[in-house]
């Protein structure tokens, strides 16, 4: 009754004792209590109400990884909220909660907007043309070749790419052509021309997985992508032989002084930045070095405003004033210790002898003494200070290799304590002039340094020698107190402007040299009293150039120097994307096959793409101008020699392989009488060595060697990281392009020229995904994909040390698959059609010397046996080749459930292995057992829910027993006793349904170097520092030097600034200039406020918080000089590519600089250009692949080829463009 | 002719005032959530207030006008001391004034929302349906005011209150003048017409509001009287 409709009027309304209240006024009449007439709260509570609340997160590479409630309400998923039940982070922290961006929470938005793709899509040419070749034969492969092989029908379906005509159908048809494309294409060209790319495994890991363990079984290959993005920080290899391990955020409040430089913390970390906030409550003093007054600058008490690209010769006289005043004028215990324990810096070089002067050569070896034992060329030298002679102390890469047992970081020589001396100065023999090159925009130059040395007598004869810390001191202009005299080039005090003064990186950076003073000094006289707490921040802004090595390289001077890294609250904080795959050994196991087949095609995506999209022949870097003026031998003609060069002797992988189907390789081999894989490979070798038989490199442009299918998922290449985007589509897709460019100067040696380039490489054009992304735009085939509230799956991040699930609100609405559906989908008709066409084959594969593999000290000297300077050895002087047998037909069996491998031959990454023997029992009791088939008896991996089951099993960070046992082997090598820092944990095990019920902490394991646990955060190195494992170096330490040959004849052997590369040589093509409109600007791509790379840029919610569409900042200064103001559309152009633009004008952008905030896509309010006639382009229509040869180098030590590990980068921020007011521009709409 | 005067100014204004009653009836049941007044302040806020403040003085004013004028006999008025004539002079006087308020605020309404596309678009039929009648009934009023010069005391204003007290006479409106009667007839189709248009507002005017205590705690009041 009193829900009734006169109770809503007010005089009706339910009052008085009957009712339980009583209406009265009070205090003088100024408040009533009144009754009733709340039913319009109802309106709020059914608002919020909802019927179903499920535990998932965000699949994007955002580094985030939060937790997020999502909610369902009449069957409809309806919004998501922050999680707010983490872990804790220790008493006296800071929690990690609640994390969650704006972009984030409108992904919900996604799920039934019209950019979702509903239903498998195809160009309906090709469509037609498929369905027409079935009818004329019913078989499909025959279909699809007839297709496949016709030029003309080719061009055709090319051509249609990019301009709409996508028709729906069902999965099987989808399926069908998919699957009769690999078929085809594996019988006629092999398998390695099939293709997989998909980055980030760490926001998706079984997504991830879907793809590559499909492809991987069939013997494709898949493309990497942290080396592509440009977030490798090459120099982290190069330093301590490890792809990436920094702190999580919770660590930046115990560092008491930040230098932030190059990282937009509260833009890119947007759910870790309180910590930056509260750092600061606590007392930490901030300096922040940025081109521009981003979003960091404001939280800090010192701004560098350093030139962008310039930040190494900052770092470099900041080198100079540690090491003076912290080494040399005074000698800090702390940081000396550290340095003859931890670096490279005690140890002994050669002094090459020159003309006038020596140059730093390769580092002292043991066999340079002529004493015996395993690995003597692996092994390096310091001077014992205690007894009085050089020794070989634990540690360097030859124990590694050997089975001693002394590959530790003890200072000790055959259990002997020793005393590396860090300088030789107080006793040298001598006192010789060593030449170094510099660098700098006008050219390369040396300068001269007084080393002190010591005399070598070995089988060899005598060799002069100097320490690291030495050479070092040389290179930046502090001389010794001992030096006998002070030769002129080195500067007189910190304002002579002499290389490296902090008044030479005035001129440079524009830093005051003061203020370049007081912040080097203050970071480390931190550091000395906290014993390490000063961190530095890293990111795109420092990483995103060509030279961005030498950048990282010169900053991490000074946390190694101010003995920081290993340390809570100190050392690197290189944040870019989500990196960290927590379970990185268990996941791969799954994600690459292994527990079926070993080794599985692994290409750096970088040289793929510089070769598939023809970039290289519009390259014009001229290796000679980069070489160091001390280089031995002359430069190769072009880039790309070094890449071949590369692939030749085993340093990277090369897919295509050779000029030849390498199933029909074996075949051959056998028909000649091969009968063991010995032999097979010896065949081969034979063919290889009499130049029968080619890499595929070597002529790229030839129809044999085109990649041929390329699958995209979780991923939008030509959307967001496709650098030199109008090549890919020229080049690779055969599309219409706006290239204004025409092939360049320089004409590789080693590389077979063709003219006209090939147009339309690519055969097949598969996309996964969720949206009608740029990538989906351009593809032949568009296959809908389930959402993140929508699936199972894993997710974990470098920021924090939780992992989260996944898991589904809702079904896949429409037609929408989850990746592992779509690829079992796709492996179940290629199982069905390699059963009739392809059967059981043998398939050679060639793979890389690998890091952290005996192949890693295979050369210690560069020989190349395709110039006859040795012989070609698989393994040692030339890739690994092996046999491997693919059953075809069992591919959708295999995929579907965990092979016997894992138990077998073992789980590992990182060099260190361990058997599964446990894991994989366990398994088959919760996820249960097939029944029949190849994978009889295994665990069932049949749901994405079940492949997840297996990684936490799988995993030491996830399983506590696992964690205790895989110990050993590192135990075994090391000779240390290592188990204890996971045996707190040894009875823990996480299930999937564990972390839908709360996140849990990752347990410490070998294969990461930080400790978690309750009262600690994860910190990289510190179990190198603490409990004494090496870095996975040459010298086993942090390295300042470089020995490498190719390093030294790039005069890259110390840590030098190099400056940005000057790009406005290159003139458009058929462009008419018009100077003055014009400005010339370097162009900068840094990361969005409004989205996550292209993954929300177009949703309605981040659309309405900006301009809605692509934008380019520039100064307003240069917005005057081409009479430009705010809002104008902008023409932004190269000889690249167009891309149109609408003007943000600031004063915050740097004059000179465009700021273009990447990955806007070319989907909203892109409007034509006059200049291609074609819509405007991306990001990318402006940038071109760039690739530098010293991250090429393999087979040494820590510079040896891992799969995300090493390579050529993806560098754009070189880059400068040509902007002009576009004027009127026309929409097309016509 | 007869039948004509009773259907158009008896029966007609029963229905409409019928329909007004449970029209409102019906809208507050079926309908809370659309009973607002649709305003587009939200969407263009500058032309807004010059014709909502004008129209909104105008119109009101000219309810309590009307209210007051006819629906009091004019013996009232005479023991106070306005005859007739007084009476009709500040009828004239303050009707022009609020009918041309109400009426030039009502043309800046229609102008302002016809003429920009934002308000345009989300402008319904109801909406513009209400406005022309609106429009036309204040139109025809202020007609009257200005060319009428006749005297309602003892046709019109009698016949309305016949209507109000259930004794209606239709002969009363014979010999007014058309433009009289298109006005009281137009009133009325907008009277039966409101209830299902954003009219509805003015009954919404929060009066109580300020007579209510400026602090007030509601108690959630318990369902059912015990037994």
């Amino acid at each position: 009754m009193t829900d009734g409709f006169l109770n809503r009027l007010r005089f009706f309304r339910p009052k008085g004792p009957a009712y339980g209240c009583r209406e009265e006024k009070s205090a003088d009449g100024w408040t009533q209590t009144r009754c009733g007439q709340r039913d319009w709260e109802e309106l709020y509570r059914r608002r919020w109400q909802y019927d179903k609340k499920v535990r998932s997160t965000h699949g994007v590479n955002c580094t985030g990884s939060c937790s997020w409630d999502v909610y369902v309400k009449d069957g409809i998923l309806v919004w998501e909220t922050q999680a707010t039940d983490y872990p804790a982070c220790g008493e006296g922290f800071p929690n990690h909660e609640p994390r969650g961006c704006p972009r984030g929470a409108t992904y919900s938005w996604y799920t039934y907007s019209p950019v979702r793709l509903k239903h498998p899509l195809v160009r309906s040419c090709l469509l037609s043309m498929w369905r027409e070749a079935l009818e004329e034969n019913p078989d499909p492969v025959a279909a699809w070749k007839s297709i496949a092989g016709n030029e003309e029908k080719r061009r055709r379906f090319h051509q249609a790419r990019g301009k709409g005509g996508f028709v729906r159908v069902a999965w099987d048809e989808a399926a069908s052509l998919i699957a009769a494309a690999l078929v085809h294409t594996i019988k006629q060209y092999g398998p390695d021309r099939i293709f997989g790319f998909s980055p980030i495994p760490a926001m998706s890991m079984v997504c991830y997985a879907s793809g590559a363990r499909f492809l991987s079984l069939i013997g494709a290959s898949m493309l990497s992508f942290y080396d592509w993005y440009c977030d490798l920080p090459p120099a982290s290899p190069q330093i301590w032989g490890e792809q990436t391990d920094v702190p999580e955020s919770a660590d930046w409040y115990e560092s008491t002084y930040f230098i932030v430089w190059g990282t937009n913390l509260p833009m890119t970390r947007t759910p870790d930045a309180h910590f930056y906030t509260e750092a600061r409550y606590r007392g930490a003093r901030v300096a922040a070095v940025a081109p521009d007054y981003a979003e960091y600058v404001k939280f800090a008490d010192t701004w560098l405003p350093a030139r962008a690209g310039t930040d190494a010769a900052l770092a470099m006289a900041m080198t100079h004033v540690i090491v003076k005043e912290f080494y040399v004028d005074r000698q800090v215990p702390y940081f000396m210790d550290y340095a003859r324990q931890y670096t490279d810096l005690p140890f002994a070089v050669v002094l090459e002898s020159g003309e006038d002067a020596d140059s730093p050569g390769r580092f002292l070896r043991a066999a340079d003494l002529g004493m015996d034992g395993d690995n003597t060329r692996w092994k390096t030298v310091v001077y014992d200070a205690a007894g009085g002679c050089f020794a070989v102390p634990n540690g360097s890469i030859g124990f590694r290799w050997s089975e001693e047992g002394r590959w530790n970081l003890k200072l000790e020589e055959n259990d002997r304590p020793i005393d590396p001396l860090l300088s030789f100065s107080d006793r040298p023999d001598g006192w010789r002039t060593v030449a170094f090159p510099v660098f700098a925009e006008a050219g390369a130059g040396i300068k001269k340094g007084l080393v002190p040395y010591k005399t070598v007598p070995g089988p060899g004869g005598e060799l002069y020698v100097a320490t690291v810390f030495d050479l070092m001191a040389a290179h930046l202009g502090v001389l010794p107190k001992t030096a006998p005299e002070t030769p002129d080039e080195y500067p007189a005090d910190y304002a002579d402007p002499k290389p490296f003064t902090p008044a030479w990186q005035e001129a440079v950076t524009g830093v005051a040299a003061a203020d370049a003073v007081r912040v080097a000094r203050e970071f480390a006289e931190n550091a000395e009293k906290t014993r390490g707490k000063s961190m530095i921040f890293l990111g795109a802004g420092t990483n995103h150039w060509f030279h961005s090595d030498m950048i990282y390289r010169t900053i991490i001077n000074l946390t190694t120097l101010c003995g920081c890294q290993g340390v809570n609250g100190g050392g690197w904080a290189h944040y870019v994307g989500q990196e960290k795959v927590r379970p990185q050994a268990a996941w791969s196991q799954v994600a690459f096959g292994l527990d079926w087949q070993r080794p599985p095609r692994l290409q750096n995506g970088t040289s793929f793409h510089y070769f598939a999209t023809d970039q290289w022949r519009y390259d014009t870097l001229d290796p000679q101008t980069f070489h160091s003026p001390l280089a031995g031998r002359p430069a190769a003609r072009h880039m790309a020699d070094y890449n071949v060069t590369a692939a030749r002797l085993g340093w990277l992988p090369s897919y295509p392989q050779f000029n030849r189907n390498p199933v029909e390789l074996v075949r051959e081999a056998e028909a000649a009488g091969a009968a063991t894989d010995e032999e097979i490979t010896a065949h081969v070798v034979e063919r290889l060595k009499k130049g029968e038989l080619r890499f595929a490199v070597e002529d790229p442009d030839h129809p044999a060697n085109f990649p041929r299918i390329l699958f995209l998922w979780r991923a939008n290449l030509l959307g967001a990281s496709g650098k030199g985007h109008e090549y890919f589509l020229k080049h690779l897709l055969g599309a219409d392009h706006a290239v204004l460019n025409t092939d360049g100067a320089l004409r590789p040696e080693k590389i077979t020229w063709r003219d006209p380039a090939p147009e339309g490489k690519l055969d097949l054009l598969v996309t996964l995904e969720l949206r009608m992304s740029t990538s989906a735009m351009y593809a032949d085939i568009a296959l809908p994909a389930a959402g993140w509230y929508e699936m199972h799956d894993l997710n974990t991040t470098d920021m924090h040390p939780f992992i989260h699930p996944f898991n589904p609100a809702i079904d896949p609405p429409w037609e929408t698959r989850t990746n592992w559906e779509q690829f079992k989908t796709i492996a179940e008709k290629f199982s069905e059609l390699a059963a009739d066409h392809l059967g059981t084959v043998k398939d050679l594969v060639a793979v890389p010397l690998m890091h952290d593999s005996p192949g890693e000290i295979a050369q210690a000297d560069v020989r190349d046996w395709g110039l006859g300077e040795c012989e070609p050895v698989p393994g040692k002087t030339m890739p690994n080749l092996s046999v491997v047998t693919r059953d075809y037909p069992d591919t959708f069996r295999k995929m579907t459930s965990l092979g016997p491998l894992a138990a077998s031959a073992g789980v590992g990454s990182k060099g260190i292995m361990w058997k599964a023997a446990e894991e994989v029992e366990a398994l088959k009791a919760s996820l249960g057992t097939v029944a029949e088939g190849v994978g009889k008896g295994q665990p069932a991996m049949e749901t994405a829910k079940q492949a997840a089951e297996t990684i936490l099993m799988l995993a030491p960070e996830t399983n506590g027993e696992t964690a205790v046992k895989s110990w050993e082997g590192l135990e075994k090598r090391t000779g240390l006793s290592l188990r204890h820092l996971s045996l707190r944990r040894q009875g823990e095990r996480f299930r999937f349904d564990d972390l839908t019920a709360q996140p849990r902490k990752i347990i410490t394991s070998p294969v990461w170097s930080g400790i978690e646990s309750e009262e600690r955060r994860y910190s990289p190195f510190v179990i190198n520092i603490e409990e004494k494992v090496p870095f996975r170096t040459l010298t086993g330490r942090a390295q300042f030097y470089q020995d490498h040959p190719w390093m030294r004849d790039f005069g890259e052997q110390l840590p030098v600034y190099r400056p940005p590369l000057d790009m406005t040589a290159v003139d458009p093509d058929g462009v008419g200039r018009e100077p003055e409109r014009e400005i010339v600007l370097n162009y900068l791509t840094p990361h969005s406020k409004w989205s996550i790379h292209s993954t929300y840029s177009d949703t309605l919610t981040m659309l309405t918080l900006f301009r809605g569409g692509e934008a380019i900042w520039i100064n307003d200064e240069d917005a005057r000089k081409i009479g430009a103001a705010d809002n104008d559309w902008l023409e932004c152009f190269n000889a690249n590519g167009v891309v149109m633009a609408k003007a943000v004008v600031s004063p915050r952008i740097p004059p000179g600089k465009a700021f273009m905030y990447h990955a806007q896509e070319r989907l909203i309010n892109t409007p034509g250009s006059k200049l291609s006639a074609k819509r405007g382009g991306t990001h990318n229509s402006v940038t071109r692949i760039l690739v530098k040869p010293t991250h090429m180098i393999g087979g040494y030590a820590q510079l040896s080829y891992g799969f995300n590990y090493y390579g050529p980068i993806g560098a754009q921020r070189d880059e400068a463009i040509i902007v002009r007011k576009a004027g009127k521009v026309d929409w097309y709409e016509d | 002719m007869d039948l004509w005067y009773t259907i158009v100014f008896t029966v007609f204004p029963y229905l409409c005032l019928t329909t007004f009653v449970l029209g409102h009836g019906y809208r507050y049941v079926t309908d809370r959530y659309g009973w607002n007044a649709r305003s587009s302040e939200f969407l263009e806020k500058k032309r807004l207030f010059a014709g909502s403040v004008i129209f909104h003085a105008g119109i009101i004013l000219t309810f309590f006008g009307h209210a007051g004028g006819l629906l009091i006999p004019q013996r009232v008025f005479d023991a106070f001391g306005i005859d007739a004539q007084g009476h009709m002079a500040i009828a004239f006087w303050s009707g022009l004034t609020v009918g041309v308020a109400a009426f030039a605020g009502v043309l800046l309404l229609g102008w302002r929302r016809l003429g920009q596309p934002r308000l345009k678009i989300v402008t319904t039929v109801n909406d513009a349906v209400t406005l022309a009648a609106l429009t036309f009934v204040i139109g025809a009023g202020l007609f009257n005011v200005v060319f009428g010069h006749y005297n309602v005391l003892y046709s019109v204003a009698p016949w309305i209150r016949g209507i109000v007290s259930f004794t209606p006479d239709a002969a009363l409106m014979r010999g007014v003048p058309l433009g009289y009667q298109i006005h009281v007839t137009a009133a009325w189709a907008l009277l039966g017409f409101s209830p299902f248009s954003r009219l509805v507002h003015i009954w919404s005017a929060p009066l109580f509001y300020l007579l209510r205590p400026p602090i007030l705690f509601r108690r959630r009041a318990g369902h059912l009287p015990p037994a």
